[in-house]
């Protein structure tokens, strides 16, 4: 399964979240709130790992419309048979 | 090969271009009022169900064929959306195509969309859709014309 923690603002949160998925400590990561955002400026979920369970964890920014992209990337996962997890973080 | 038509909400432009794709509709005269209505999810999407992909069918050489809405910011959601395909599938040989036809709506199903879909004044807005359909029909036929002689 692959589960992507979007976030519309706050990347800063959804790093966070994805680390404590991970058991990573959250404090390793790297860089400020702003230098995160930029460094994430292209179009794509970043991979981040894969956890205990051998889900692949994803960053990714869901745009606009939450709802929207929660659809749509579940639904490319149900056309190639892949579980998709959104999990959105405020 | 996959081939995803998309529009705003899922529900016209995108139905009528799969339509034609799918060859319910013709591609070389201009259908009537029933023949577009009676096409499978046209003027049926609700906004909950924007950027589901919905399939429509398989053509003669096999492609499947489905719709989807994408709203306002079709280019982000086309963009990622192609990008995490490279995730899911990554040792596909790019077997899926997305394809924007919001360009080639006018106004007519523009008003029309909005007062059947948002408003739901369907009894004005839906006969308002395909009337603009109509008008820029032959346009919907042409780009599955081009795309069909591109992928075949």
């Amino acid at each position: 399964m692959k589960i992507v923690y979007a976030y519309k603002k706050n990347i800063y949160a959804a790093y966070r979240a994805a680390y404590l998925h991970l058991s990573l400590n959250p404090q390793l990561i790297p860089k400020s709130r702003r230098e995160l955002m930029r460094s994430h400026e292209n179009i794509k979920p970043y991979y981040l790992g894969i956890d205990e369970d051998l889900n692949e964890i994803y960053i990714a920014s869901c745009g606009r419309n939450y709802t929207i992209f929660q659809n749509a990337m579940e639904g490319i996962g149900r056309i190639y048979g892949e579980e998709v997890q959104i999990i959105l973080i405020h | 090969m996959k081939i995803i038509y998309s529009c705003f909400g899922g529900a016209h432009s995108s139905v009528v271009t799969a339509a034609i794709h799918m060859g319910y509709l013709p591609n070389n005269s201009l259908p009537s009022k029933e023949e577009i209505l009676a096409v499978p999810f046209y003027d049926k999407a609700q906004n909950n169900e924007i950027g589901i992909p919905h399939y429509m069918g398989k053509d003669q050489n096999n492609h499947i064929i489905y719709i989807m809405g994408m709203g306002h910011a079709r280019d982000y959601y086309t963009e990622m959306l192609y990008e995490f395909y490279n995730e899911v599938a990554p040792y596909n040989n790019k077997d899926i195509i997305i394809i924007n036809v919001t360009s080639l709506l006018n106004n007519y199903t523009r008003l029309g969309g909005f007062m059947s879909r948002r408003l739901n004044i369907i009894s004005l807005g839906r006969p308002l859709t395909v009337f603009g359909i109509q008008k820029n029909y032959f346009y919907f036929a042409e780009l599955v014309k081009n795309l069909k002689e591109r992928i075949n």
